[in-house]
């Protein structure tokens, strides 16, 4: 496995996860002895059957969850419960509905205390970079899913947190409005110095915006193999999709899932 | 309402029962039901005078502290209910029992404990308001998606900003609905608590106009309040109709 070996070139890890453990109460196993080392600056994909843990992982790195046993390193302090250098995009984009776009993206930094003058120019700029300009004053049931998940994640920027932990981001987009979306994670990733752990069931999905995948396996959930797919992201985002690195990624992982199907 | 295929506006239905009244108080009827235009002159005549005004505002004032005591414990008791398997346990089976009991029964018992006057009524008040309040609270909160509580905390809210900022705007449909009914259950309390005392308030009104059969008195005074309780419902519901753009996308 490519992360045990020692390697110069490759970047400190941010995020450290020792010998993580997650019984549900219940006894339902959800991760059994995960190790796994997550990169500063890169983008790692927690990729894996449904039921193989992998949002129950990142809510533990998020500190959502208490693991049941083991630790969470980030910067190389345990994880006790959530902290300011992680911000967290969920699945169900988890607006609140009563409030406007603008309120949505400052609500961050309204928790920390920062004034509303200072919170809400940070905020304009982070929904300008979403590309919602325009739409500050507008509430989230007036906006397009794809529209809701952008102010979900301007509002995990507008903290500037170090780690950006997205569960499924894109799951409950439509399929044009997420390409559109992996396209800009990919503008993201190279403009912001930022570390990006993602959840994705979509083994394309993985491939095309990761530095890294780490796949798990379920029944004992555990961690299968790490891929660096290693695809030139410097060329047109339409020419990634025919890279052989990308089609020969895709379908090496697709062999190794299939036999997980029921 | 539909009439041969014409839409009806509901107002007109009111004026048909109003016709109605009216014959009926022009019959034998009208020694207990005056005709209502009587009783529109009655209310007139009455809502200046002194004992009016005075009861009304020891009426108003014993509603408007039964009703906020009852506001001020119930939203923040349902909402621990509904976060709080413990709260829950402990408190549901009474808000479940004192929510279908003959609560006019228990008002003897405040009157024992807190004497006859005002204390009872803002006792009687709370009995009757508070426990629908609590369990529209805790319906609101439970019903709160979990990845709002998760987002709210992933970003560092203590305690108190999860429930300033989450939990009561989440449950705010629910809540104002609990308030209204509680509302309309206080005014009943009120009017209960001082028909029994009877010695304050409208109860005093009450007894006088029934002991001496003055019955256009007696029920000018009874529209007066419906006319209130009515007026309050209202209000409420505008307030739930606005909260509804986003009731229904939490």
């Amino acid at each position: 496995m490519s992360s045990n070996t020692v390697n110069v070139a490759e970047p400190a890890p941010i995020v450290s996860v020792r010998n993580v453990h997650k019984t549900y109460p219940g006894g339902v196993e959800a991760l059994n002895n995960i190790s796994l080392d997550f990169p500063e600056g890169k983008l790692t994909t927690l990729l894996g059957p449904s039921g193989c843990g992998k949002t129950t992982l990142l809510k533990i790195i998020a500190g959502l969850l208490p693991a049941s046993s083991g630790d969470v390193l980030v910067e190389g302090k345990p994880v006790t419960g959530p902290g300011p250098e992680r911000a967290f995009v969920f699945q169900d984009f988890a607006l609140m509905p009563w409030a406007n776009i603008l309120r949505n993206v400052a609500f961050g930094l309204e928790l920390r205390g920062v004034s509303r003058s200072e919170r809400e120019s940070v905020a304009e700029r982070y929904i300008e970079r979403v590309g919602l300009k325009g739409f500050e004053k507008k509430y989230p049931h007036e906006l397009s899913g794809g529209m809701r998940q952008r102010v979900g994640l301007g509002r995990a920027l507008a903290v500037n947190a170090k780690v950006l932990l997205m569960d499924e981001p894109f799951s409950a987009v439509d399929e044009q409005t997420r390409r559109r979306f992996q396209e800009e994670m990919l503008e993201l990733l190279a403009n912001e110095r930022k570390t990006f752990i993602f959840v994705t069931h979509s083994i394309e999905e993985a491939v095309y915006v990761s530095d890294r995948i780490v796949l798990l396996h379920r029944r004992p959930s555990r961690v299968h193999s790490i891929i660096e797919p290693n695809i030139a992201r410097d060329v047109d985002p339409e020419k990634i999709r025919r890279q052989p690195e990308y089609l020969d990624a895709v379908e090496s992982i697709w062999q190794d899932l299939k036999k997980y199907l029921d | 309402m539909y009439i041969a295929g014409h839409r009806i506006p509901l107002f007109l239905s009111l004026i048909l029962w109003a016709i109605l009244w009216e014959i009926m108080g022009h019959t034998d009827a009208k020694l207990i039901l005056p005709p209502l235009s009587a009783i529109a002159y009655r209310i007139i005549e009455i809502v200046p005078t002194k004992s009016f005004i005075d009861a009304l505002a020891i009426t108003g004032k014993a509603f408007f502290i039964g009703s906020m005591i009852s506001l001020c414990v119930g939203i923040p008791l349902g909402v621990l209910m509904g976060r709080s398997k413990l709260a829950d346990d402990l408190l549901l089976p009474w808000v479940n029992v004192f929510l279908s009991a003959p609560l006019s029964a228990l008002v003897p018992v405040i009157m024992v404990l807190a004497g006859i006057g005002e204390t009872t009524i803002i006792l009687t008040v709370v009995l009757f308001a508070v426990w629908i309040v609590m369990l529209n609270a805790r319906a609101g909160v439970k019903d709160i998606t979990p990845s709002l509580v998760e987002m709210s905390k992933s970003f560092g809210a203590s305690v108190y900003q999860s429930f300033v900022h989450i939990y009561v705007w989440a449950a705010l449909p629910e809540i104002i609905a609990g308030v209204r009914l509680g509302l309309i259950r206080a005014v009943k309390g009120v009017i209960i608590g001082q028909m029994l005392v009877s010695v304050v308030g409208f109860g005093t009104l009450f007894d006088i106009y029934l002991s001496h059969f003055l019955m256009e008195h007696f029920w000018a005074v009874v529209l007066v309040i419906f006319a209130f309780a009515f007026a309050i419902n209202g209000v409420l519901v505008w307030a739930e109709k606005s909260v509804r753009y986003y009731a229904a996308s939490r």
